[in-house]
């Protein structure tokens, strides 16, 4: 042995199909991804923060995990794709899921973990074309189907079609379980924007993911000639399944024409989701175009018209680095977003001010353009903020919080000088001194904080974030949640409380920066999430064939996620 | 004062109703829907409530004849009885049903097929899969009733016309209207659902289709099934996922693997339930305004047709004022809107015994929610005189009459 080590390497690549095996046909090697590289990562694989367990709920039984310290899996820098072994397929369910966590955890500035346990993944869990999030396993499950006999696209009909292979699906419901990690109460039907905003965020995430791959944005800006509104494999979602389906093309896009009624009349979660993942996307669009201009004009000698024929492959090149960085930063801003989000009943008027509130916090003048262009991508599908008055940035942003007492902030100095990687788990909000100190300032200072000084108030996450702003500066801030519940005696919200709650984001000092809250004894805010679950309540068709005693909870309906999806 | 009388056969789980209403030159009978659940319990056999029937309709000159017809949906539960022979005895003038029942609109076809494909997929799939948990009765319900069907479309003496309610009106053409020329216009009748709106339609719709069908394996024989991910060779013994094994790291607690098995049932239940509601959805809904009285039959109509009769002023005004109501879908929990009872309940304290209901139900011990028991406490503050199918022999209350485990009767005053 050699007394001289190497350093073990930072990233470690692996392959995956390029979107899924459908679309992979044309390069039928497969993407290299690279993602962190894990020391110590186990057969499964299983690593720090992600478990893959090759489980056939179908047949009970175990294949054989893929070990990717293998030396001859690492010499050719992960397996090929091939549908054929399931270690292969173990390797892109962890490859997609490391890569969707490294997206939060560079945009967060922290590390996301899952408070103590491993997130698991099961890729061929059942049969079924579906695959979903299940909250109380903290795991996903992915189903594998026989393609359509009759409508198979661009499949043989009969074939195997596994979710598992899908770059969409691991990243939507790897999402589900990230935006449940941050905000659990999302996944509470409490207004017709919750479980949407849950889905649209999923598909945002995985779609803008696409931009990541040089490849596969290359092709499509080779293909579309620059216009990235074209419908391409970049703005497409999930496209073997919605073929297989018997769907005829790919189960959602993020390209739709816009239109202000579509969101007062769609309820049903995934097609409403889609309205909030058009306008992130038009946003995002309108500031690539204004980003490129000036190389179109320099491409095209001043007329900014392409000539016929293939683009250059110069121009092709810095297109696509231009619509990447676009990409990452639009991506970037809507996991900021959430440090900004009320702990409750959300709505897609929250996310818009949280956008505006967070980007502008940070970079107020160098994002200005493009925060403009996103309000507009959600005014013109009509979704506003309610009651803002105008769309200009300084309504839109959350105000700023009245005079508070200092917020208790001693715990940032423990979470600093830990082990920065163990970060979260000072996020558990029921243990520890902080979460005491925290759960009595919030109780002193109840009334300005938009909460109930006579419900009990439990902190219900905090953390420290590290962000560098647009003058260098690093800021560190404080984020605490407090959720409050409330039992009436409704009988149409089964058992579920009303709640309410506040986020409340702090300087590293305790001065409280924004409140964000929905209290309880808004009641025109209850009324309203009342008149929605008596609404589900009377369209539930399960409710008149329940057994004895059993009170299915509305919610429990929620995050099957491709079923409804199903549907249009 | 005019009066109009109703009778509520006992047929178990399922809806028999006959309607007298007094007209200028004697009277109209109107029929509506003749049907059992297959899992119900009956105090005596279709064949029986059917020959009741018969003779209660049978004029002075020995002819059994019937007005009018209604076929509300296609649920074994409100049309199984039309399968028996003798209704080609009776003569019936005009047969009503949903729009839906359409013979060639694109769309009511389109519907129809929809959910009879469904139901017979999961039909099958829950016969594969040795179903005991009871949903095979559910879809049991939802299965063509074809014989029944062929009577509401083709049968009966007196060669009915049919009438597909509501109608599609010509430009300018009043759609109140489209029932003048029928044995009961004049008679303020209304059709109030199914509607065409989008919501309503919606409704109408498996929501889950053909698709969520091929989920966990609720495969229909002949497809290609997958029996599994990959082939024994993948296999690794199970002893090296627990403890002490190679993979120890990849252990699977029980609660995954049981959360794993219930998948398919959960999804056959989930289509089970929403192909119900869709059928339901179908629901022709009847109202007579006479006078100060209005007498509702809104079958089992659901939440996208309710929402459509209260969300327009002239017809929640047109509900609130019912004098009778036939209760939706046995009185279950999505066929009458707590709005709408809070409608009837502003009005008791003008009028305290406005308004008479009826019940035709069984608890089954399935379904013990049907019928919802805050919903009957609910009307019953509204008004005592509630009577319920399988609760004959009840304590005598203003307006009825026979009160027995055969039959209610029920008077109603017009006017």
């Amino acid at each position: 042995m050699s007394p001289h080590l190497i350093d073990p390497p930072l990233r470690r690549p692996l392959k995956i199909f390029a979107l899924d095996p459908m679309r992979s046909r044309g390069a039928p090697g497969g993407l290299s991804v690279d993602i962190a590289n894990e020391v110590g990562l186990q057969p499964g694989p299983c690593g720090e923060r992600v478990r893959v367990v090759d489980y056939d709920g179908v047949q009970k039984r175990f294949y054989e995990p893929v070990d990717l310290d293998d030396p001859a899996i690492l010499m050719q820098g992960g397996l090929d794709p091939t549908e054929s072994d399931p270690r292969f397929h173990q390797q892109m369910v962890y490859a997609v899921t490391m890569r969707t966590l490294e997206n939060f955890d560079r945009a967060l500035g922290r590390k996301i973990t899952f408070r103590g346990d491993k997130l698991l993944l099961v890729p061929h869990a059942f049969v079924g074309p579906n695959a979903f999030f299940e909250p109380n396993l903290k795991a996903v499950c992915f189903g594998y189907f026989p393609a359509d006999t009759e409508r198979p696209g661009e499949n043989i009909p009969g074939q195997p079609i596994f979710t598992c292979l899908s770059h969409d699906i691991i990243a939507h419901e790897v999402t589900h379980a990230l935006v449940h990690r941050m905000r659990q109460r999302f996944g509470e039907r409490t207004n017709p924007d919750v479980l949407a905003f849950h889905e649209a965020f999923s598909d945002i995430v995985a779609i803008f993911q696409h931009f990541s791959f040089p490849s596969v944005l290359r092709d499509a800006i080779r293909k579309s000639r620059g216009n990235l509104r074209r419908r391409t494999d970049l703005v497409d979602l999930a496209a073997q399944f919605g073929h297989a389906t018997g769907r005829g093309e790919s189960l959602r896009t993020a390209i739709t024409k816009p239109d202000p009624q579509l969101y007062l009349s769609t309820t049903e979660s995934h097609a409403r989701g889609s309205i909030l993942v058009a306008a992130v996307f038009a946003g995002f669009f309108a500031a690539y175009q204004r980003r490129v201009e000036d190389l179109m004009r320099l491409a095209t000698g001043g007329s900014g018209v392409l000539p016929r024929g293939e683009l250059s492959p110069d121009l092709v090149d810095r297109l696509a680095r231009e619509a990447a960085a676009s990409a990452q930063s639009t991506l970037t801003m809507c996991i900021r977003a959430f440090e900004y989000l009320p702990p409750v009943d959300v709505t897609f008027g929250d996310f818009l001010r949280a956008l505006v509130t967070a980007d502008h916090d940070l970079q107020a003048e160098a994002g200005a353009v493009e925060r403009n262009m996103m309000v507009d991508a959600f005014r013109e599908r009509g979704i506003y903020a309610t009651g803002v008055g105008s769309l200009a940035e300084a309504a839109l942003c959350w105000p700023p919080a009245p005079d508070i007492p200092l917020m208790p902030t001693e715990f940032i100095r423990q979470q600093v000088l830990s082990d920065a990687n163990q970060l979260d788990r000072y996020a558990r909000a029921t243990q520890g001194a902080a979460a005491g100190a925290l759960s009595g300032w919030a109780k002193q200072n109840a009334e300005v904080l938009g909460l109930d000084p006579t419900e009990k108030i439990d902190p219900d996450g905090f953390h420290a974030t590290f962000r560098v702003a647009q003058t260098g500066e690093l800021r560190v801030e404080v984020v605490a949640q407090f959720v409050q519940d409330r039992r009436d005696d409704v009988p149409e919200l089964r058992g579920m409380p009303l709640r309410g709650g506040a986020t409340v984001v702090a300087s590293a000092d305790g001065r409280v920066r924004f409140v964000i809250a929905k209290p309880l004894d808004d009641r025109e805010r209850v009324d309203r999430q009342l008149g929605y679950v008596r609404r589900l309540d009377a369209g539930d068709p399960a409710a008149p064939w329940a057994k004895k005693d059993e009170q299915p909870k509305l919610s429990g309906q929620m995050l099957r996620l491709l079923h409804g999806a199903a549907r249009s | 004062m005019s009066e109009a009388t109703i009778r509520m056969y006992n047929v178990g789980f399922g809806d028999c109703f006959l309607l007298r209403l007094p007209a200028e030159d004697g009277e109209r009978k109107v029929h509506f829907d003749c049907g059992s659940h297959s899992a119900s319990k009956r105090p005596r056999k279709m064949s029986e409530v059917v020959g009741q029937i018969v003779e209660d309709v049978r004029d002075a000159d020995g002819t059994p004849r019937i007005d009018v017809v209604v076929g509300t949906h296609r649920h074994q539960d409100h049309v199984s009885g039309f399968s028996d022979e003798q209704w080609a005895e009776v003569e019936v003038r005009e047969v009503w049903m949903p729009w839906t029942e359409h013979p060639t609109d694109p769309e009511a076809r389109r519907i129809r097929e929809e959910q009879s494909r469904t139901a017979h997929r999961l039909a099958m799939s829950l016969q594969l899969s040795g179903d005991t948990s009871g949903l095979l009765e559910l879809a049991e319900n939802q299965l063509t009733n074809a014989a029944a069907m062929e009577t509401l479309h083709h049968g009966f003496a007196g060669s009915p016309r049919r009438r597909f309610l509501p109608g599609q009106p010509e430009e300018g053409e009043d759609p109140g209207d489209e029932l003048a020329d029928s044995p009961l216009g004049g008679l303020g009748v209304r059709v109030l659902g199914p509607g065409r709106a989008e919501g309503v339609i919606r409704d109408m719709d498996p929501p889950v289709g053909e698709s969520y069908l091929r989920m966990s394996g609720i495969l229909v024989e002949g497809e290609d099934a997958l029996s599994s991910a990959f082939g024994d060779e993948w296999v690794v013994d199970e002893a090296e996922f627990r403890k002490g094994g190679a993979f120890e790291h990849l252990s699977l607690n029980g609660n995954v693997r049981s959360r794993l098995a219930k998948i398919a049932s959960e999804d056959q239940l989930a289509v089970a339930v929403a192909l119900e509601k869709a059928v339901n959805g179908t629901s022709l809904v009847i109202a007579f305004a006479i006078g100060q009285a209005v007498l509702l039959f809104p079958a089992d109509a659901q939440w996208g047709t309710w929402e459509a009769i209260l969300s327009d002023d002239e017809t929640r005004k047109l509900v609130g004022r019912t004098t009778f109501l036939k209760v939706g879908h046995h009185g279950s929990h999505n066929a009458t809107p707590r709005d709408f009872v809070e409608l009837l309940a502003e009005r008791r304290g003008a009028d305290g015994d406005g308004l008479a209901a009826m019940v035709s139900t069984n608890t089954l011990k399935r379904w013990p929610k049907i019928p919802k028991a805050e919903l009957l406490e609910a009307l019953a503050e509204v008004t005592p005189r509630v009577a319920r199918s399988d609760q004959g022999g009840g304590k005598r209350v203003k307006g009825f009459g026979h009160w027995g485990e055969d039959y209610i009767d029920l008077t109603v005053p017009l006017g």
